[in-house]
This record gives structure tokens, C-alpha cells and sequence, in this order.
């Protein structure tokens, strides 16, 4: 009995050893995703010029994959917000909240438009969170 | 795509002993292209990023701008950028730290250059921390060659639209 019971520990442990997978091994698993995520500050303009926008806002650790996106849907018209953004960040596990910031590029100088955020995982899963519709208007060409 | 770790992050051939400006103001270079000369330059990317953007490509800062130091020309391609980064807020001081930590990572484990490829160039001189090498810099053209449609016309994951 204790002969078979050896043999069975050792075909366990050398089967684990044979299909390991280091590369594997290595990654973590996605965090625990938040009971629920809230914007805890922003959105906001954080800075805006004729050539580059950066919207902002602050939200508990959504948790998940480390790897999200924050989204900002706009548009000219209030009731369609057509164009998407969105711009890659990294959690920190260790950290409570999470600040996006994503990037507008190519806004037309002198044109008010209507926004609002809201966060992705990288498999493309919402964290649920959405802000209300905010505004503001890009600046002129710096002289 | 594995990244590669800081460890030694600092080390420069025997005869140059620093990557930092001022003079020998940069002995390696950083990044994909080679775009950054110092440790001091990365930090203060990371740092400064997006608090000194400007719609130019390498070699065209406006006057009275220094390139890497109060502007940051566009980025080649957009949709891979990493925006957990770009304005931390952080003081002189406080890259100069960063820097400092990062020169602690060197391991003392193995040498440089201590076989056939023993370093035998001369150490880069001159130049000022304020202008970070910009006096040698090769200006990028303008306009730009078009930018592959399978780099920048690739969208980042997850994709595609629309997102929820």
C-alpha cells in the first residue's frame, strides 16, 4: 500500500513538474473586481489645447485585469456623442483608487463638445461606471 | 511582448561612468529608438510628458522651447500610449531620487564589456544638462513620411468598436 501510495505521489508531482508552465506561472490572476465602481472625482478637463485634449477622472479600484481603458465618448451634439476615445492604463493592485486619463487628439479649435466616461477591462468588459454628460470647448491655436 | 527588467539599468562602459548630463552629458541611449540619452531624461518623460506636448516632430520645438527638457514633440504612433503616466507631478528633486534609485539596481554581478566586445569608442563630452544634447540632435523631416497603415491605423485592444 505505502508503495503504490509513494508511487502515485511521485507521478503527481512529476506530472506537475512536466506540464508546467513557468511563463504561465508567472502572470497573476485578474484582481477581484470591485462590488461596485464609482467616479470619485471628474470627470475634468485636465489640459486642453488646440492640438491635445486630456480628460480625467477618479474611480475606486475597479480590480479585474490589471490591464483597462478608460473611454470617453463625445461629439458635438449633446444627443449624439459619435466619436470614441480611449487610452490604456495599469491598475495598481495596491492602490484604492484608480485615475484615467485618455487623450483627444485632432478636436477642432473653437468648438464646444459634449462628453462622458467610462472604463473597459482589456477583454472589453464595462466596469460598469458612467459619468453624466459634461462640455467643454477647445481653445484656439496657441500664437 | 516581455518586458525587459531595470536590473542595471545604470551601467555604462568603465571609461564613461555616467549616463547623466551634464558632461559626459549621455553614454547610452534608452527606449526603442534610442530617443532618450539619460536616466535623468527618462524619468523627466514620464514625468512631463503631457504637461509639455507639442504638435512637432524631433528637431522643431518652437523658439525659446528645449527639446526633453520643456517640450515633448508628438509621439510616432498614438494608440499604443500608456497614459497611467505622462504627468506625475513630481520636482526636480524627486526625479533626481528616481534616478538615484534606479543606479542602486546595478548588481555589481558581472562586468561590462568583458569579452570581444570591450567597449573601445570615446566617451561623448561636452554639452549642458539644459540643452541634453540637443546641439547634436539630427532634425526629423518635415512633413514626416506617411506612417504605415498596419501601425497606426491599428486600434488599441479591446477592439473593435463599438465599446460598450
Amino acid at each position: 500500500m505505502k508503495r503504490v501510495v509513494l508511487t502515485l505521489a511521485i507521478s503527481v508531482l512529476s506530472g506537475g513538474l512536466l506540464s508546467s508552465k513557468p511563463a504561465v506561472a508567472q502572470l497573476l490572476p485578474p484582481a477581484e473586481k470591485a462590488a461596485r465602481v464609482r467616479i470619485t472625482q471628474g470627470p475634468e478637463i485636465e489640459s486642453a489645447s488646440s492640438y491635445l485634449t486630456i480628460v480625467r477622472w477618479t474611480t475606486n479600484n475597479p480590480g479585474g485585469s490589471d490591464e483597462h481603458f478608460g473611454v470617453v465618448h463625445y461629439g458635438t451634439d449633446l444627443k449624439n456623442l459619435s466619436e470614441t476615445a480611449k487610452s490604456h492604463i495599469r491598475l495598481n493592485r495596491g492602490h484604492p483608487d484608480t485615475v484615467f486619463r485618455v487623450r483627444l487628439d485632432a478636436l477642432k479649435p473653437k468648438t464646444t463638445y459634449h462628453y462622458k466616461v467610462t472604463s473597459i477591462e482589456s477583454n472589453g468588459k464595462s466596469d460598469g461606471e458612467e459619468s453624466a454628460i459634461n462640455r467643454f470647448t477647445v481653445p484656439g491655436p496657441a500664437r | 511582448m516581455q518586458t525587459s527588467t531595470a536590473r542595471n539599468v545604470a551601467m555604462v562602459p568603465p571609461q564613461c561612468p555616467t549616463t547623466e548630463a551634464p558632461g559626459p552629458y549621455y553614454q547610452k541611449e534608452f527606449f526603442h529608438n534610442g530617443y532618450i540619452k539619460s536616466l535623468k531624461q527618462l524619468v523627466h518623460f514620464y514625468n512631463t510628458r503631457d504637461v509639455y506636448p507639442f504638435p512637432v516632430t524631433s528637431g522643431h520645438c518652437p523658439a525659446g522651447k528645449t527639446e526633453r527638457v520643456d517640450c515633448w514633440p508628438m509621439p510616432e504612433v498614438r494608440n499604443n500610449m500608456d497614459m497611467t503616466v505622462g504627468k506625475l507631478g513630481l520636482t526636480d528633486t524627486e526625479e533626481n531620487q528616481i534616478v538615484a534609485f534606479l543606479q542602486t539596481l546595478t548588481d555589481g554581478y558581472t562586468t561590462p564589456y568583458p569579452d570581444i566586445n570591450t567597449f573601445t569608442g570615446t566617451c561623448m563630452s561636452g554639452g549642458m544638462a539644459s540643452t541634453q544634447g540637443d546641439a547634436s540632435q539630427v532634425k526629423a523631416p518635415v512633413p514626416l513620411p506617411a506612417c504605415a497603415s498596419a501601425v497606426c491605423d491599428v486600434q488599441p485592444t479591446p477592439g473593435p468598436s463599438p465599446i460598450p
